[in-house]
């Protein structure tokens, strides 16, 4: 039962890890690989704050998500004057500074030990320290991230992300800023990682720079690909069937536990592949 | 009425080829001006540089006397001139309403959060708005269909539509009959375009190959040849010049 309440919460997480991608790969069609990188920002943020500075999970939580979002300025602003393709490396090379940024500044992140001992959430002084009970929490955040991120499909502003998506050039001759539409749809998918970033942290209450690195950014990706381009739905199903997909390859006999590494990055491509080929837009997908 | 848009000595060059060339231009306002030219005449680099997608090397962009030489194209629709593209550029995945929806200016100290969280389909007053544009072009019926599913003529229609969503008084249309047959032009186009200068008081800026679409609507011509303007004036004393009407009509 606990490993099936670990599964669910790791799926609720990872929801609205992609999901707040959606907002830029599914609706404005920003190819930023890494979203990892901002929810290892909001991880660790979460963390310090709770951890040395005494500040509970929602507090905690509330500055990682404008940390993060002041973040992903840092991106943001240079990288959305490039070319599409430029972009693309710009982030990936985010990723990777971040990472190795969390893995070598040794005074703040412990490096590759981690950090260990992050309290529990706690709201009104009721911890949410067993699996069921931060089950619940997980649920609650994970759907007002969905309802924030529906709302804001539904929007005048989702609106002219989709317009990005199709033709930024007729977005701007139709008066809109494309630049700063794209500036405020990058902090606010990096805001909602940094939630996902501060459950993850209080859920296992040791970070490590593993948890955020290039390999996570990917799995947002291909879920979303998946799952379906700019919709809600198909995020989550993506997510759901990439998170409980390896799980399942536990249970393949003779197939040794050495290989299950292996064998779910051969999915991950092989998903990958076959989308990109045979349906880009996703099993859900609104684009094409 | 008075100019509102000018261009002076407009230079731009790409690489080793001037594409214009000491280009002087006047839009008056409320009346409908015609570009007309060969093709790699200069015309769409003339639009792209008066509507801020392209800068000049030299000269000067006046919109309402203001220098829009610099301008974002962007800030440009803000000031009041919309342009159209000649490959329509329309949002194919949205559908007709939601196209006009979210052509229509923002509200000024509008509050963003409601532009962020807010349905835009609970903005009565727009979306009421948007409606009588579609009405207006006739595409009411087709409001909730896809773009990509309209035939090119309705898509052309909806490119008017955005444009008049804008809410801009000077109207820059590249090429707006271009693809389509003669009875949807004199059926469709010809009237509406007619209509939007009479009844909306717009400002129209129009490059068209139809010579008989230009002297059935323009009070102005202007020819453009090799980045030069060539000539300029009156559509019917223009082709009376035997020169002028071997080389353009």
């Amino acid at each position: 039962m606990d490993y099936m309440l670990h599964i669910a919460i790791m799926i609720l997480i990872n929801i609205i890890l992609v999901v707040s991608f959606n907002i830029l790969l599914g609706y404005t069609g920003i190819f930023a690989l890494c979203h990892a990188a901002f929810y290892g920002i909001g991880a660790y943020t979460a963390t310090l704050l709770m951890k040395n500075a005494g500040f509970s999970f929602f507090s905690a939580m509330i500055c990682a998500m404008g940390l993060t979002a002041v973040c992903s300025l840092i991106i943001a602003i240079p990288g959305l004057r490039i070319h599409w393709d430029y972009m693309v490396i710009f982030a990936f090379s985010f990723q990777m500074v971040i990472y190795h940024l969390i893995l070598n500044w040794m005074d703040l992140t412990r490096g590759p030990q981690g950090i260990a001992g992050i309290p529990a959430a706690t709201v009104f002084g009721f911890e949410f320290v067993t699996k069921p009970s931060f089950l619940l929490l997980c649920m609650i955040l994970c759907f007002g991230v969905l309802y924030f991120v529906h709302r804001l499909e539904k929007s005048f502003f989702g609106l002219v992300l989709q317009g990005i998506r199709d033709d930024q050039i007729a977005v701007k001759s139709i008066g809109k800023d494309v630049t700063l539409h794209k500036i405020v749809a990058f902090a606010i998918a990096a805001g909602l990682a940094a939630v996902a970033g501060s459950l993850i942290a209080v859920y296992i209450s040791y970070i490590s720079p593993g948890y955020f690195d290039l390999h996570m950014s990917v799995f947002i990706v291909i879920a979303l690909i998946f799952g379906g381009l700019g919709s809600i739905p198909g995020a989550i199903l993506g997510t759901i069937v990439l998170t409980a997909l390896p799980e399942l390859l536990r249970f393949i006999p003779y197939l040794p536990s050495t290989m299950l590494g292996g064998a779910r990055d051969l999915i991950y491509a092989s998903i990958l592949l076959f989308f990109m080929l045979f349906r880009p837009q996703g099993i859900m997908g609104k684009s094409d | 009425m008075g100019d509102i848009l000018v261009g002076k000595s407009i230079d731009k060059s790409f690489g080793g080829l001037r594409a214009l060339n000491q280009v002087d231009v006047q839009v008056e306002e409320e009346k409908v001006t015609g570009l007309i030219g060969p093709n790699g005449a200069g015309k769409t680099t003339l639009f792209n540089v008066l509507s801020g997608f392209i800068k000049p090397d030299k000269g000067q962009v006046l919109f309402k006397g203001i220098d829009i030489s610099r301008t974002r194209p962007h800030e440009i629709v803000h000031l009041g001139m919309a342009r159209s593209w000649q490959g329509l550029r329309l949002f194919d995945n949205l559908t007709a309403l939601e196209n006009i929806v979210m052509s229509m200016p923002r509200r000024k100290n509008g509050n963003p959060l409601k532009l962020i969280l807010g349905s835009w389909r609970k903005d009565t007053e727009k979306v009421e708005k948007a409606h009588e544009i579609l009405k207006a072009i006739n595409m009411d019926p087709r409001a909730g269909h896809l773009v990509k599913e309209l035939s090119y003529a309705e898509q052309k229609l909806i490119v008017i539509g955005r444009l008049l969503a804008t809410g801009a008084e000077a109207l820059l249309l590249d090429e707006p009959t271009s693809g389509l047959d003669e009875k949807t032009v004199n059926d469709l186009i010809t009237p509406l375009l007619k209509n939007i200068v009479s009844q909306h008081k717009k400002t129209i800026f129009i490059v068209e190959h139809s010579i008989k679409l230009v002297f059935n609507m323009c009070d102005c011509v202007i020819c453009l040849n090799e980045g030069n303007v060539v000539a300029c004036g009156d559509p019917i004393e223009l082709r009376t010049d035997k020169e002028l009407n071997r080389a353009f009509f």
